[in-house]
């Protein structure tokens, strides 16, 4: 994994067809972290992250950004108390049922 | 309102007391609510309010408009109860009303918080983007708060589309075919939103983490 990697080995200038490499490589991205690409293409995605510094980071960053917000589910928002909840849901309900009784 | 028409239990059920401990199907409650239950209806929102105040906390980033939203939310649940055919599950299709409601609260604010789509994201990369170890201790903990909050201020800047896709995926954790069947969208489209929307995501993080700096 790149992650792993200290040190990407850096190429020292991006050729033209490395920029298209670098373009489908930010849309190969999503369906690596989705779990979509095949063994075959996740290398692929990996090799071209440590010979490339601009899409390691990129990868990188991807990474920590899902990672980021799995730390936030882990902290989920305060909700309002069942009971105040309740309360205010079982008194708009009867009024909808007195309005539709009538 | 009608009172609850719980069928009587059956001998069989008697005799086997810890079957009457497992908790009854959302299915069945659905059916009870729609026959009058509103203790039916009150077990339905005990077991999804935690999870329907998360969703629209995120996609509002306020108490207060969450709060509301919640409420609405189950009202709207409630109403339309008994059209609801069951076609999807009863949580999936309870998500999708507190995201439209959300939805509906964002478009109607009068500034709205989100950026253009076609805003260039980032500009010079700067601003590093540092994740709080695994480890509990105080300072980690000061990062993992400061982190939500920057993450919760980023959310708070995507388009709403994008938003409710990042909510629902890396938020709160729902499997690409629930936030499709939630939102009402194709799972490909779920997968395009969800990479624009990390796309976007990233960039407003590192920034928000620059800030912090």
């Amino acid at each position: 994994m790149i992650r792993n990697e200290k040190k990407p080995k850096l190429t020292a200038v991006k050729t033209q067809a490395a920029s298209a490499q670098c373009e489908e490589f930010s849309v190969l991205l999503a369906e690596y972290w989705e779990g979509d690409a095949t063994a075959g293409l996740r290398s692929e995605i990996e090799r071209h992250a440590r010979n490339c510094p601009a899409c390691a980071q990129l990868f990188e960053s991807y990474r920590l950004t899902i990672r980021a917000c799995r730390i936030a589910r882990d902290a989920p928002a305060a909700p309002p108390s069942h009971k105040q909840l309740w309360d205010e849901l079982f008194r708009q309900i009867k009024a909808l049922q007195d309005y539709l009784d009538k | 309102m009608p009172g609850d028409k719980r069928p009587a239990t059956t001998g069989q059920l008697d005799a086997l007391p810890e079957l009457k401990k497992l908790p009854v199907p959302d299915t069945v409650l659905v059916e009870r609510v729609k026959q009058g239950s509103s203790e039916a209806f009150e077990e339905l929102v005990r077991r999804y309010e935690h999870k329907v105040y998360n969703i629209t906390y995120r996609m509002l980033g306020s108490p207060e408009d969450a709060r509301e939203a919640q409420q609405e939310a189950f009202l709207r649940a409630y109403r339309f109860l008994p059209k609801f055919e069951a076609k999807s599950s009863f949580y999936t299709w309870l998500y999708r009303i507190a995201t439209n409601v959300s939805l509906t609260k964002l478009r109607r604010r009068k500034e709205p918080r989100t950026v253009s789509l076609d805003e260039p994201l980032g500009e010079d990369g700067s601003g590093s983007l540092e994740i709080p170890d695994e480890v509990h201790t105080p300072q980690t903990e000061f990062k993992r708060r400061r982190l939500r909050e920057a993450i919760q201020k980023a959310v708070d800047e995507l388009p709403p589309d994008y938003r409710s896709v990042v909510v629902l995926r890396d938020m709160e954790g729902m499997p690409n075919e629930e936030v499709s069947e939630s939102l009402g969208i194709s799972v490909p489209a779920v997968k395009s939103r969800l990479h624009r929307g990390r796309m976007m995501l990233r960039e407003r993080l590192a920034r928000y983490m620059a800030e912090y700096d």
